[in-house]
């Protein structure tokens, strides 16, 4: 799943209008590689969802 | 907005806070001056909200660790001490990448949590984050 930064930039968190790929939600918050390159978790209330992972159809 | 809370608000020189200098707060950073307030308060803000999300009131980070820069075998990733030093001050040899474990104050839940932030000694604290949850 793709989601959209809202909030405003921070240097070494994250770019207003950004697209970052969620790599797990855990308790809720997204868990992502932020600018500073590593992956942290973020509450879900600072994106929007602009991309959900489809089902891989079988057969 | 926090009064009560005030002195349990640590903040390191986040600019968008009109109290306090560019870079510092404008209470007293010398413990011994406050003898009540032998506790260690760091915020984790939320940027879209505002809300600030506290570790729970008498708790502390525990167990930090230096994992990059400044007393570290790690280098910081490229460009990260510069910018840090541009962006808040203190000098780039200086910057480290710290972390350490808190219980965080989640709405009225409580969190433990592995935090992360970066540090130098004469700016402080900055750029708290989240990197796992450690109570499931």
């Amino acid at each position: 799943m793709n989601v959209k930064f809202k909030g405003k930039t921070e240097f070494l968190i994250l770019t207003h209008n950004k697209i970052y790929e969620v790599l797990s939600i855990e308790r809720g918050w997204y868990r992502m590689v932020d600018d500073s390159g590593d992956d942290y978790l973020y509450p879900p209330n600072l994106f929007e969802i602009v991309e959900e992972h489809k089902e891989d159809d079988n057969g | 907005m926090l009064s009560h809370n005030a002195l349990f608000l640590y903040h390191h020189g986040i600019k968008s806070r009109k109290w306090g200098e560019k870079n510092g707060p404008p209470y007293p950073l010398d413990k011994s001056k406050t003898k009540s307030y032998n506790k260690e308060i760091y915020d984790i803000l939320d940027h879209e909200t505002g809300d600030i999300f506290h570790l729970i009131e008498g708790s502390k980070i525990q167990n930090k660790k230096v994992f990059a820069g400044k007393g570290s075998k790690t280098p910081l990733h490229e460009g990260v001490a510069e910018g840090l030093s541009k962006q808040i001050g203190g000098s780039p040899s200086e910057w480290k990448h710290c972390k350490g474990l808190g219980k965080i104050d989640f709405y009225g839940e409580e969190r433990e949590a592995e935090i992360h932030w970066f540090e130098e000694t004469s700016v402080g604290k900055h750029k708290f984050k989240i990197k796992e949850w450690l109570d499931d």
